[in-house]
């Protein structure tokens, strides 16, 4: 039995190996022969060295500034919500959720279309892709917080708040305390997220606010500068990498808890401006969709885009590149999850960005693979870490006492997977097939860096729309991808509620 | 003695922990007995090597006469119970019941559902079922093998008081009826007391003590199996004995004197910690009525169950 579980992990590893291999070191590896040390010396004190520097430093900067704010925020809602009402916390983390899988185009042009074209410093510049960052990160900060304090025992909240709130600065010094793995972990996949944020900078950051993926893209693909944009690239995978290995050392495991806190309703408005902040931006695509800003009308007129060859051909494409990702994913994903190793193997799409990936695919076998098939597996590259664990978690989830019970009364087989371990995973498969879609239909980066016009996307054909200043028609599609992303996103953390499962976010 | 399973020099170890010590230990046919031990010392992993879901290192498993040590567990005459029911979240009662057979025939289900009183939960899944309803599904599975040999690891463990009683009087009645040999662990002193024939104690993966189950509690060989089963370590005139605490009677004309330090209501009689006056040491006895603490009391001590130290 152990001999057949061995070759098993092996030939698993060894088909994982395979498909990272292929598709995502060759690339990266393709990628760092293309720099020279003169690109090196060029990117850092050449005539344009300027820009580089400023591409980093912004995107240390507004990657630092966008994940404090949104672990704040996140962290003081979940706390006050907590406080408030438990119904009103349940439905922050399905709000939440739903934000933090939505789509970063979308995002990106709902704070232009509400505040952006306004002249509010939110929709715009600077602040714009601040607050578009904090949109996105609060939620993440909000779920990790909200998991930490659910985890926290009944008892030692009630005892905390029995001794401590004798003195209010040692209960909330003990309480950050207990918190401290979740504040860390969240800032830091939020700082890892806002470094590598592509669809947000280049549609609110305008070319004064360029950060290492905007760089990235116009390098390579504007000014045919592989040697340039393949450095920048490397430097990024070397800071994303280290931030990721610095997060596994914080990273905890968290029981699945009630978490009450005592009702205190002065806390109140905190989550209710969270919940303001989360779903202005969303209506306002609504409102947006039949509104012309231009001539400032009330108009059917963006319907007609629904009925569009474009649209059509667009909606094909998101549709049938998420369904071969995800069978791409969830087969890589089933193999990756097999034992820890191949789980660890699987995560090392996250030390490259999606515009990283993109391009590393591009480069290497832009003139050997179809365009048709390279897009959904560099989607399934993106969507593999949060398949694979989802997965796993299924699978180690599934008591060892079955399993025995299985071996001892000769449960094997066919009979062994369909009555008993395809049921028992079935939950968690669904879930990480959902995420594989969600990932995939909202993907950016890596598809503006391989698509041509024929494979355009939903998300692709929303920043097309928004940079043409078709506002009424990007609305529009804008609209149809929240209505995808959210029903998937609800189906997700419905399994989620049902399982108690807290992987992948 | 008939055997229905023999360890001959059996040992375990998981990575530097040394889990089993060359365990030989015989498990007499058609009677239970009960391996009592404290968390970590091995009992577990002593009845997985018997249901062959672990392999040993080293040593033999001899099951009915057979040399069995490298024989799959779906190959063996045995069924078990867990700690934990295992019943398969996604069947019924019903059908994780018939989980071991390939066609489950409704009378020997009618039956066996009968006898533990679980018809009721026969077409509840299990997160429909109570703790002990769950447990008793577990024990219809293993039953439904008609099985040579049992295991029970620790099957009450998750139990409440009440539940955990009735289940034990049901299954002890139940597997003395059936005649098949029960091996059970367990670190509760009491369930095995109740449940056993014979009884065996185990420290750190060795078997300190065997035998039957009234022998080894009255009189047991080692000072660490009078430890572990509680008894009195006490200094009497200028030796120091072990007995249980069966062994006190207070008597008014007691040939030993004591102060009482503590008398705790136990449910049918009263437990007393008396501080020995003539010598040294807290002894522990049953009574039948409360005694005010600090009055002093008269004993004696069964001399029969007496073993200096």
């Amino acid at each position: 039995m152990d001999v057949y579980r061995k070759y098993k992990d092996m030939v698993s590893i060894s088909i994982l190996v395979i498909f990272l291999a292929l598709f995502l070191f060759f690339p990266l590896g393709f990628l760092a022969s293309k720099t020279t040390l003169r690109d090196a010396y060029e990117a850092i004190f050449g005539k344009y060295s300027w820009l580089f520097i400023d591409a980093l430093v912004f995107s240390f900067k507004q990657a630092a500034l966008s994940a404090t704010i949104s672990i704040v925020i996140g962290g003081l809602v979940a706390y006050s919500a907590l406080k408030t009402s438990r119904r009103l916390s349940k439905l922050l983390r399905v709000i939440s959720f739903i934000a933090f899988m939505m789509p970063s185009t979308v995002v990106a042009t709902s704070f232009y279309m509400t505040y952006g074209i306004r002249g509010i410093p939110l929709g715009m510049g600077f602040w714009g892709i601040i607050a578009a960052h904090v949109f996105y990160n609060a939620p993440l900060g909000y779920l990790y917080i909200h998991n930490a304090l659910c985890s926290i025992s009944r008892d030692l909240l009630d005892s905390l708040e029995f001794y401590g709130m004798r003195h209010r600065t040692k209960y909330y010094y003990t309480l950050l305390k207990l918190l401290a793995p979740a504040i860390v972990s969240s800032w830091m996949l939020a700082f890892v997220y806002c470094f590598t944020s592509f669809a947000i900078p280049l549609t609110l950051g305008g070319p004064k606010y360029w950060t290492i993926e905007v760089y990235i893209y116009y390098t390579t693909r504007i000014l045919n500068n592989y040697g340039l944009g393949a450095f920048m690239a490397l430097i990024q995978v070397l800071i994303v990498a280290i931030v990721i290995f610095t997060l596994k050392k914080y990273e905890r495991a968290m029981p699945p808890g009630i978490g009450e806190l005592r009702k205190d309703m002065r806390y109140l408005p905190i989550p209710v401006l969270y919940l303001i902040y989360e779903l202005v931006p969303v209506a306002s695509m609504v409102f947006h969709a039949f509104y012309d800003p231009v001539s400032g009308v009330f108009t059917l007129k963006a319907l007609a885009v629904l009925t569009s060859f474009r649209i059509i051909r667009a909606l094909l494409n998101t549709l049938y590149f998420a369904l071969l990702a995800t069978t791409i994913a969830v087969l890589v994903g089933s193999l990756a999850s097999s034992n820890f190793i191949s789980l660890r193997l699987s995560y090392a799409p996250l030390f490259a960005s999606s515009v990283v990936l993109g391009l590393g695919l591009y480069a290497l076998y832009s003139d050997k693979i179809p365009t048709w098939i390279l897009i959904p597996t560099a989607h399934a590259l993106v969507a593999l870490p949060l398949v694979a664990t989802n997965i796993y978690v299924g699978r180690t989830r599934v008591p060892k006492e079955i399993l025995d019970v299985c071996r001892l009364y000769n449960v094997r087989g066919l009979r062994y997977y369909l009555d008993v371990y395809i049921p028992l995973i079935f939950e968690s498969f669904v879930t990480a097939v959902m995420f594989s879609l969600v990932v995939s239909i909202g993907e950016f980066g890596a598809t503006y860096m391989l698509y041509q016009r024929s494979y355009e996307t939903l998300s692709v054909m929303v920043y097309r729309l928004t940079s043409s200043r078709k506002f009424l028609e990007a609305s529009m599609v804008s609209l149809l991808i929240i209505v995808l992303s959210s029903t998937l996103s609800l189906a997700i953390i419905r399994r989620k509620e049902v399982g108690g499962s807290e992987v992948g976010v | 003695m008939e055997y229905s399973v023999e360890l001959v020099n059996v040992s375990k170890h998981f990575g530097k922990i040394r889990a089993l010590d060359k365990v030989s230990l015989g498990f007499p046919a058609k009677k239970i007995t009960t391996i009592l031990g404290p968390s970590g010392s091995g009992k577990t992993t002593l009845l997985k090597i018997i249901a062959g879901l672990i392999t040993p290192d080293q040593g033999k498993v001899y099951i009915l006469g057979k040399d069995f040590t490298e024989i799959p567990p779906w190959k063996r005459p045995i069924s078990m119970v867990f700690q934990n029911p295992a019943l398969i979240p996604t069947m019924k009662g019903r059908e994780n019941i018939c989980l071991p057979l390939r066609k489950c025939p409704k009378e020997k289900i009618r039956d066996l559902a009968r006898m533990l009183d679980i018809e009721h939960v026969l077409d509840r899944y299990p997160e429909q079922m109570s703790g002990g309803e769950q447990q008793r599904v577990a024990i219809a599975r293993a039953l439904i093998t008609e099985p040579e040999i049992l295991l029970l690891d620790e099957p009450f463990a998750h139990l409440d008081a009440i539940i955990k009683e009735s289940l034990i009087r049901d299954l002890t009645k139940i597997l003395r009826e059936l005649g098949i040999t029960v091996i059970h662990v367990t670190h509760d002193q009491d369930e095995a007391l109740t449940i056993s024939d014979y009884l065996a104690i185990i420290t750190q993966g060795r078997i300190i003590e065997f035998g039957k189950t009234e022998d080894v509690y009255e009189r047991p060989r080692t000072s660490l199996g009078a430890k572990f089963l509680r008894h009195n370590f006490v200094v009497l005139g200028d030796k120091m004995y072990r007995f249980p605490p069966e062994a006190v009677r207070i008597e008014n004309e007691g040939e030993f004197s004591g102060r009482v330090v503590e008398c705790i209501k136990k449910r049918g009689y009263w437990l007393l910690r008396i501080e020995v006056e003539d010598g040294e040491g807290i002894l522990e006895c049953a009574y039948y009525k409360r005694i005010g603490i600090g009055e002093r009391v008269r004993f004696n001590v069964n001399k029969e169950l007496l073993s200096s130290v």
